[in-house]
């Protein structure tokens, strides 16, 4: 994985595109979600990130950039480009810390389409409700009261299905994960 | 660790805005009460934000962002291959362009009008440049003779392709002799290149004059240029080479600099590439250094400096066109002096579009008045020996 940023740099300085390719099918997606949950807006969001990578390379600041710090780079400076995005619509910014943006960081970067795989099949599994409850207020950022007014059902009841679906999401996910450790260490003893 | 509902849903809130700051304030404090209620905050954010992700990765459109922002960096590259990329592109581009509106034309087996401009044919750098000798008698400089002539003792010689070369003797700075003076005189739709008896090399763009003796005496090198010129002057450390252009005068050594003052736009302009220059204009005086340039306000008498990108200045001499953010009504000047045509508004709303790119200057008016109105909300319409432009909407 690091091995990738340091290519990507390599690329970047020697003046050739393709290394804003795969920083883009790298960085582009997470940076995109990391972004959406300052401006809780995806479309802002898309635009948003993509200047900072039009930034990157047209004010060459790849060549400040150490491989190992360069996801944390690209995430800083979406971060401030979203508060003075946010600050010049009129958006109060001062939560953003309450966002605990470095926890946010630390997702954004595992999250790659394996994961999101992994989560998608675990919410196939989920009954019907549970899982609409899910999506419309985890995945949609419906309140409560949305949700369950989009739904029919009563604010109780995607309390419940909720905190009961997300549970059970925890369960299936984290099993995979056992699953993958064993998957891993059992190769360990084959070779 | 069991998270009662109510807690629950202030956190989910939370993460999604939509929490009141009641909500807010109660999470804040749990979180804040043991190291313990941390840690599961933190969990139950790592799955909130793998579900949430997993829900919204699909609405990302990668690919599009991707060849969007692409664009955009291959837009703004500023290394030349990558230039030339885009010009192999836009040549290519244009060319299929040309064809399709030949055939087309072709096809629709109309009546070409004598009186009107063929476009296609129009390209610039081709009027003959005229040499002015001292005794006023005037000489055809055709782009591809080669001649020599003597004027004293300066022999003065063309070779085709090459330009007029004034060779002095080697001694004749110091000469004190009554020296004759030589104008090029370079029309529109023309450009031209000489060398001075001294080694320095002028670049003439179209419409632009330069007188200068056919060989230095005394304390100075002087010269005057009404238009725009491109000066590499040779290094003679005792010898300043001084350049005049109505009431501005500039004063170097050795270098290489851009003028442009044409008489016909109040703002005159020396660009520095390399070397030093001193810049005096009617009561005001300023030193230029590389990539600086010297403004010269006619009209206000004032004399400004600021810095700037060399490169879209000095390119006409390497028989480009280069645009960075140029609006249409200063673009159309160029055209019409390399082109010689002249340029009409019809709508008064496009003069302010700006337009970023760079062009051979080799290719046909026609391949860019097609590629003004690919790029932009303009359109083009010729009227005898006049383009008209146009509002799209």
């Amino acid at each position: 994985m690091r091995s990738e940023d340091a290519d990507i740099l390599k690329c970047l300085e020697n003046g050739d595109t393709g290394g804003m390719t795969v920083l883009f099918d790298r960085y582009y997606r997470p940076l995109v979600l990391f972004a959406d949950t300052f401006l809780q807006d995806l479309a802002w969001a898309e635009d948003v990130v993509q200047e900072q990578f039009v930034k990157f390379w047209e004010r060459e600041l790849f060549r400040n950039v150490h491989e190992r710090t360069l996801s944390t780079f690209l995430f800083t400076l979406t971060k401030n480009a979203c508060i003075n995005a946010m600050k010049k619509r009129g958006i109060q910014t001062e939560d953003i810390s309450a966002k605990d943006y470095d926890i946010v960081e630390e997702e954004a970067v595992e999250l790659d389409e394996r994961t999101v795989f992994t989560v998608r099949q675990a919410l196939e599994r989920l009954p019907q409700r549970m899982k609409e409850v899910v999506i419309n207020v985890v995945c949609e950022g419906c309140s409560y009261a949305e949700a369950a007014e989009r739904m029919g059902i009563s604010v109780n009841t995607v309390k419940t299905s909720l905190h009961k679906g997300m549970k059970e999401l925890r369960g299936m996910l984290e099993e995979k994960k056992d699953f993958l450790i064993l998957l891993l260490y059992g190769r360990k003893i084959f070779f | 660790m069991e998270i009662n509902d109510h807690l629950y849903q202030s956190i989910l809130e939370s993460w999604s805005g939509k929490a009141t700051p009641e909500q807010r304030e109660l999470v804040a404090k749990w979180r804040q009460a043991s190291p313990g209620h941390e840690a599961c905050y933190r969990e139950l954010f790592h799955l909130y934000y793998q579900v949430n992700g997993a829900g919204k990765y699909d609405k990302i459109d990668a690919e599009a962002a991707k060849s969007q922002v692409m664009r955009q960096l291959s837009r703004k590259r500023k290394s030349a291959r990558s230039r030339r990329m885009l010009f192999t592109w836009i040549t290519s581009a244009a060319a299929c362009l040309l064809v399709a509106l030949t055939l087309l034309y072709t096809w629709s087996g109309e009546e070409k009008e004598n009186m009107q401009l063929e476009v296609a044919q129009v390209v610039g750098g081709q009027a003959d440049v005229t040499l002015v000798l001292g005794n006023g008698q005037e000489v055809s400089l055709t782009r591809d003779s080669s001649f020599e002539l003597k004027v004293g003792n300066v022999n003065v010689q063309q070779h085709s392709g090459d330009g007029l070369r004034y060779v002095g003797d080697k001694d004749s700075l110091s000469d004190n002799v009554p020296v004759e003076y030589n104008t090029i005189r370079v029309p529109r739709g023309g450009e031209y290149v000489l060398t001075l008896s001294d080694g320095t090399k002028v670049w003439l763009n179209s419409a632009t004059d330069l007188r200068f003796p056919v060989r230095f005496t005394g304390k100075t090198r002087e010269v005057e240029i009404i238009g725009e010129g491109y000066f590499d002057v040779a290094k003679d450390a005792r010898h300043p080479f001084i350049v005049r252009s109505g009431e501005m005068r500039l004063q170097v050594l050795g270098t290489s600099f851009n003028v442009k003052a044409y008489a016909d736009e109040t703002i005159k302009a020396v660009t520095l590439v390399t070397g030093k220059v001193q810049v005096k204009a009617g009561q005001e005086e300023e030193v230029l250094l590389p990539g600086w340039q010297s403004i010269w306000d006619e009209r206000e008498h004032q004399l400004d400096k600021c810095q700037v990108n060399v490169e879209p200045i000095i390119s006409w001499r390497m028989g480009m066109f280069d645009f960075a953010e140029m609006p249409l009504e200063e673009l159309v000047v160029q055209l019409s002096r390399w082109y010689d045509v002249d340029f009409f508004f019809v709508n008064q709303n496009i003069k302010k579009i700006r337009f970023t790119g760079a062009i051979k200057r080799s290719n046909s008016l026609k391949f860019m008045l097609d590629f003004l109105e690919m790029t932009s909300g303009v359109r083009y319409e010729i009227k005898g020996k006049t383009v008209c432009l146009y509002s799209v909407k």
